[in-house]
């Protein structure tokens, strides 16, 4: 039951920072051309470097989040973490997206 | 456009939709009886929805959106639809397979979600979160192909 709930805390944890690097590599991108640039000569388009190195950031942090064990936050406080973090996340690029066109 | 891309896109779009209904699944007998196998089923064919979704549509955006669709929108009347709707849909859509796997995953090891109110509330929550993530990017996917040519 133990190493269900480390499994299940290092995939929720992994989910919020790779939501959040999502994000990051998405504004940043935006910002900063040469950054966007590397990205599609890279991996042939932008988005599918996005796409990739979100998965890679996934996988690699499971495994980091499951040997850190952390073992004093509830799996309800992580998942309203990931919901915040989602709906927040959503908001940013959302609201990113329209100052970056409109000013 | 051909044949392909086309199906592409439809299956895009079916495969979202699909997405969209199982999770509804999910919310609606959450609190039914017995029903952990139900939810598991559910919330898995979800996450194979969104994944499937996101390669089928990505394809279809990397290979031809971009050069195809993409001028004739900024060249007509809402060029903000791309500039603002699809840049954030194209993003946020990779949140979607990630929520789902948690969804599936915090249910196939949830042997008692039904007893503790505070877990099963935050599964409620997530579910929730990703049906509504998923029903704007759908929103926002009209907006944009309502926008080609006008």
């Amino acid at each position: 039951m133990q190493d269900k709930y480390s499994i299940l805390s290092a995939i929720i944890i992994s989910s919020i920072l790779t939501i959040s690097v999502i994000v990051f590599l998405t504004i940043f991108g935006e910002l900063n051309p040469v950054f966007k640039t590397w990205l599609t000569k890279t991996f042939s388009h932008h988005w599918i470097g996005k796409s990739i190195i979100s998965v890679l950031v996934f996988l690699v942090l499971i495994p980091v989040f499951y040997v850190l064990r952390l073992k004093k936050i509830s799996i309800a406080v992580l998942i309203w973490l990931l919901v915040a973090v989602a709906n927040l996340s959503f908001g940013l690029l959302l609201a990113f997206f329209f100052f970056e066109t409109y000013f | 456009m051909s044949y392909f891309l086309i199906s592409l896109l439809v299956s895009h779009i079916f495969l979202g939709t699909l997405g969209i209904v199982f999770l509804t699944g999910y919310l609606l007998y959450f609190f039914r009886e017995d029903n952990l196998g139900f939810l598991k089923r559910m919330s898995f064919f979800a996450f194979l929805s969104f994944v499937f979704s996101w390669i089928v549509g990505g394809y279809y955006y990397v290979t031809y959106y971009g050069h195809a669709v993409k001028p004739i929108i900024l060249s007509g009347e809402f060029p903000w639809v791309h500039k603002v709707l699809m840049e954030t849909k194209e993003h946020i859509f990779l949140f979607l397979p990630f929520l789902a796997f948690v969804l599936f995953i915090a249910t196939y090891f949830g042997k008692n979600i039904k007893d503790d109110k505070k877990l099963s509330y935050s599964y409620i929550g997530l579910c929730f979160t990703t049906v509504s993530v998923a029903l704007l990017v759908t929103i926002m996917g009209m907006a944009i192909s309502g926008a080609v040519g006008k």
